[in-house]
């Protein structure tokens, strides 16, 4: 059966990989499966060539495309293009009576109509347009000859909620067509037969497990600093080292540069082209707020047009998608954070089989020195990431029972079925289901209905959406990805450069500076949720800031980097990164000592009256924030004071103007795991984080619309904030779910709770190094000189906060 | 703490509970209830739990626990045009017909719309008119040059330096003759007024804060009467 393959890959010179051999063996037995790589290519091939053999296999005569048979899943809707191109030429190539076709939020309106009416044989679609399609009758119908569904970069959809609303929509596509399939194609990861397994629910037997070739070697090298000064470095390397890397630049014909922010790419960008003028022509910006139409340049750009650019400088914005043809090399600024994440970057370099991948680490701070070794070792020793799916949330479950009841309408025990055969609702208790089905019914649980309010009712046994109205918005609301609130940034023109987010314009003037789309701007004024700025000169101008950037050193890294400074010491500097660092890893040692796995650091320090504690658990920086605010919120029911903590990815400090303990029995004592959740809770602003959170919630749950940023709102009375539902939850219904849902997030995502709570058992079974330092230490150096940031435990009222505010605010 | 200012020589307290009294007249002054917008809201399928008639009672607790004699809403006491219909509007109906006080109303962009707006047990004022000295609008007048009392804005303030921690709140907003008031309704959104323009006061449910230099120094300090 697999011999048109065989003999189409032959023709092109190609040779068929074993673990393609194996792919569409296993689909052609009716399998479902998962084909992961760390790198590499041949995957989409493995993926397609199955559901294509299948359909050869059947001889049956044809007239014009077949019905829908396949669904190719991707996450992003640049991929799109570029991956309908490489199905088509697997359809030609094979000689398969298939149409393909693309069905995303970019597909025309009349296109979409059409569609609906007769599926392409593939259609390649993204995960909100799929869950679009199902609140259509006819398209149901069609949907009963699915054979496969193909995931594509399923590793970035796990994890995330717009996975669970792929979850339920495989579960729905299950159901309807029983000779379904479904595949993976994803990325290495630390838990790939759970990631597996989430592809096909809970009562399916375990995929079939596809590991890619990898037909590269990766070489993680550091650019290092000629000199890294002992305590000179306040942290910050910051971007002397732009001279060393213009040099790379110039010595390659193409770089991608990754930063960990869009702020680092805005700020890059314009040190490189500052710094080299006569490339201001051949260096581009690419990051996720900038206008579509200027991201779609530097793209094309990419693939060589326009006669190509020589370096571009981007978020994770290029991460995947896109598919350029590889440059010459890639170039990481700051910390790598994680290791899948590096690896993921690295394979944009050479693309040809055999070739080596490398990437070349810019560190902006000391110890990101140390990272790049950490990962290096870490690839070696193949320890990745894992991306856990999401339990059972309940704002994405409510949405899919408005979806289930627009159609044709669902039987509640059906659909409840169905539900729990996703993997994120394996789970769910009759109570949780009971309270969405009320929620979507009633408006509140059983004791709160709200008067004239239904999105769905039952007729004969069936619920129905209750009006065209209601069916209508909920299409327009489909979807779990959310935006903050964004204002686009314009010229008088009209010409728009991309969004910044609200909160950044409000503080700005009429003739502020700020750097945007690497561009010096002069602001003017906000029109219409629109910033109307002009070009300006000058070198100096804030930089926006955008929220979600600070994500922390993943577990991996954070044991890898451990594991180097035990490595440095036990007198091992056999790497260029432990090298460059000895004088300053000595003069660790001189001061106070090296922190290792098996003893945790504790140095303290009295100066200026005030009293300082730095503690050194390595579990990232959000485990760290939540440790430290329990620590804070423990020292200070010691005995009343004020405590405050400020972290970073390698350690707390804690201070105090009041004595703090340094003996070993208090923090035993306040390093203890019990009671962690109560204080966690009492510690951080538990509310205002639940606030925040609650924006994404009531937008994917359709309380709030989600706008277009830019877009002119419409109908305004109904319009309102997140922030206005949480206040009327919190006093009318303080038992809806959807509060303790956006606790939980708080938790789960935001404090990673549980990786506080490992950080604290490990903790149990470590040695404890105090140590009175007579001089700041230089793993406490940074953490001394960061004032910013620092959470301060407040068991405040409104009132306190308040005035506190307010005088921060007069002192600015 | 409550707060007490003068305004072209006519004194007021800014009460908690997003209220402002004048004491010499007895009246309570209150802005932007918008009754019945949860409703609207749920009609559209949107779930939110009622609180037209819990704002309306909190109202009437704060007349009795301030001793007013007479309530002006200033503007939007409704939402919707099709909020007095309806099982909701016949509640909101009662609440006022219950009234504690007599209600006058400076009627606002959303009352002007609102059907059967003389069903309700209240006196309309004009839309641009005068009690006792103070002039009273829905919409502020930023040219008045006398003493004005207005609604419609939802002033809001936000504090916080950049990159530390923020409160939004809402706020009574001074400035030159004009004093905006709070909106009341729970369900209401509001407009960010910057940190330097006019007096700003922070209208909390125990305390009204003065925020910034102007509104500090425009304090009388607390009332004698210990309310």
């Amino acid at each position: 059966m697999l011999k048109p393959a065989t003999t189409w890959f032959s023709e092109r010179g190609w040779d068929v990989a074993p673990f393609q051999r194996l792919a569409w063996e296993s689909f052609l037995a009716g399998k479902d499966g998962l084909i992961h790589s760390p790198t590499g290519s041949g995957k989409t091939l493995a993926a397609i060539v199955g559901p294509l053999l299948e359909r050869l296999a059947e001889a049956e005569p044809s007239e014009g495309a077949d019905p829908i048979r396949v669904i190719w899943i991707t996450p992003l809707r640049a991929l799109a293009s570029d991956t309908a191109a490489a199905l088509r030429e697997a359809v030609e190539g094979l000689g398969v009576p298939f149409s393909v076709a693309l069905r995303t939020g970019d597909t025309s309106a009349a296109e979409k109509t059409k569609q609906r009416k007769k599926l392409p044989s593939i259609l390649i679609t993204t995960p909100e347009s799929l869950t679009l399609l199902l609140t259509h009758h006819e398209v149901l119908e069609q949907f009963k000859g699915l054979r496969a569904v193909v995931c594509d970069e399923w590793h970035e959809l796990l994890g995330s909620k717009r996975g669970v609303q792929t979850d339920l929509a495989l579960s729905r596509l299950r159901k309807l067509a029983p000779k379904l399939r479904v595949w993976g194609v994803s990325a290495t990861l630390g838990n790939v037969q759970e990631a597996a397994q989430a592809l096909v629910g809970p009562d399916r037997p375990p995929p079939e497990m596809v590991r890619g070739t990898s037909v590269k070697t990766i070489e993680v090298e550091c650019l290092l600093p000629e000199k890294v000064e002992r305590l000179a470095w306040s942290g910050h390397i910051g971007v002397r080292l732009v001279p060393l890397v213009l040099e790379r630049i110039r010595q390659a014909n193409s770089t991608i540069i990754f930063t960990n922010t869009r702020a680092q790419a805005e700020i890059w960008y314009r040190a490189l082209v500052l710094a080299a003028p006569d490339l201001l022509t051949e260096i581009a910006l690419h990051h996720g707020s900038l206008e579509r139409e200027l991201r779609d340049r530097v793209e094309s750009m990419l693939k060589g047009d326009d006669g190509g650019l020589r370096c571009v400088v981007s978020t994770s914005s290029l991460d995947l998608g896109v598919d350029f043809s590889p440059v010459d090399q890639v170039i990481q600024i700051g910390s790598p954070k994680g290791v899948a994440r590096l690896l993921q970057r690295a394979g944009r370099s050479g693309h040809q089989p055999g070739a080596v991948s490398r990437i070349l680490g810019v560190p902006t701070h000391a110890m990101e020195i140390l990272e790049f070794s950490a990962a290096r070792a870490a690839i070696e020793r193949g320890e990745l990431e894992s991306r856990t799916p999401i339990e059972k949330p309940l704002d994405v479950l409510v949405q899919h029972l408005v979806t289930a009841a627009m159609a044709d309408g669902f039987r509640e025990e059906e659909l409840k079925a169905e539900v729990r055969g996703s993997w994120s609702y394996r789970n769910l208790t009759d109570h949780e289901w009971q309270w969405a089905m009320q929620f979507v019914r009633h408006g509140g649980d059983a004791l709160s209905v709200y008067p004239e309010f239904s999105r769905i009712a039952s007729k004969n046994e069936r619920y129905e959406v209750t009006s065209k109205l209601i069916a209508r918005r909920h299409r327009m609301n489909i979807g779990t990805i959310t935006a903050d609130d964004a204002v686009a940034v314009a010229y008088r023109t009209g010409k728009r450069l991309g969004f910044i987010e609200e909160t950044f314009i409000s503080r700005l003037r009429p003739g502020d500076r700020f750097v945007f789309a690497g561009k010096m701007l002069r602001f003017k004024r906000v029109r219409e949720m629109t910033a109307i700025v002009e070009k300006a000169s000058g070198t100096r101008g804030v930089v926006p800031r955008w929220n979600g950037g600070r994500m922390p050193l993943s577990t991996q890294l954070a044991r890898s980097v451990q594991e180097e400074l035990n490595a440095c010491a036990n007198g091992d500097w056999s790497t260029p990164e432990r090298q460059r660092l000895q004088p300053l890893l000595e003069l660790q040692t001189e001061r106070s000592q090296i922190p290792t796995p098996k003893c945790l650091l504790l140095e303290h320090l009295v100066r200026d009256r005030r009293h300082y504690v730095f503690l050194f658990p390595y579990a990232g920086r959000l485990a760290h924030e939540g440790l430290g605010a329990v620590l804070s919120l423990r020292l200070a029911r010691q005995s009343p004071r004020s405590v405050q903590a400020v972290v970073n990815d390698d350690g707390i400090k804690i201070s105090c103007d009041d004595p703090l303990e340094v003996d070993e029995t208090t923090w035993r004592q306040l390093l203890t795991p019990e009671n962690l959740l109560p204080d966690l809770l009492e510690s951080m602003n538990a509310a205002e984080f639940s606030r925040r959170r609650f924006r994404d919630i009531a937008r994917v749950a359709g309380l709030t619309q989600q706008g277009m940023p830019g877009a002119k709102q419409k109908s305004r009375h109904l319009q309102a904030s997140s922030d206005m539902f949480y206040d009327v939850f919190h006093e009318f219904d303080p038992n809806n779910l959807l509060l303790e849902q956006a606790q939980r997030e708080v938790l789960n995502e935001q404090l990673e709770f549980e990786r506080i709570q490992s950080a604290l058992e490990r903790i149990q079974h470590q040695s404890m190094a105090i140590v009175a330092l007579e001089k700041l230490s230089p793993l406490s150096f940074p953490l001394f000189a960061e004032s910013l940031r620092a959470t301060t435990v407040s068991t405040q009222t409104w009132e306190q906060r308040v005035r506190r505010l307010s005088e921060m605010m007069e002192h600015e | 703490m409550t707060v007490h200012i003068a305004l072209g020589g006519i004194e007021l307290d800014l009460l908690p509970g997003r209220v402002a009294y004048r004491p010499d007249t007895a009246t309570l002054f209150v802005a932007d209830m918008h009754l019945g917008k949860s409703g609207t809201f749920r009609a559209h399928g949107v779930p939110v739990p009622e609180s037209s008639t819990p704002d309306l009672q909190r109202l009437a607790s704060l007349t009795k626990k301030y001793d007013a004699h007479t309530v002006v809403v200033l503007g939007d006491l409704l939402h919707d045009r099709n909020t007095l219909r309806g099982e909701l509007g016949a509640q909101i109906q009662k609440e006022l017909r219950d009234f504690p006080v007599p209600v006058h109303l400076v009627p606002g962009n959303h009352d002007l719309h609102t059907k059967d707006l003389d069903s309700l047990e209240l006196t309309i004022a004009a839309e641009d008119g005068e009690l006792d000295g103070l002039r009273l609008r829905h919409e502020p007048d930023p040219t008045s040059v006398s003493p004005m009392l207005a609604g419609h804005i939802h002033p809001v303030a936000i504090l916080g330096t950049r990159g530390g921690p923020h409160l939004r709140t809402r706020c009574f907003h001074a400035k030159h003759q004009t004093l905006t008031l709070p909106a009341f309704g729970s369900f209401t959104g509001g407009f960010e007024i910057h940190w330097n323009d006019g007096s700003l006061f922070a209208a909390g449910e125990q305390e009204v804060i003065p925020l910034n230099p102007d509104a500090k120094e425009m304090s009388l300090g607390t009332p004698q009467d210990p309310r």
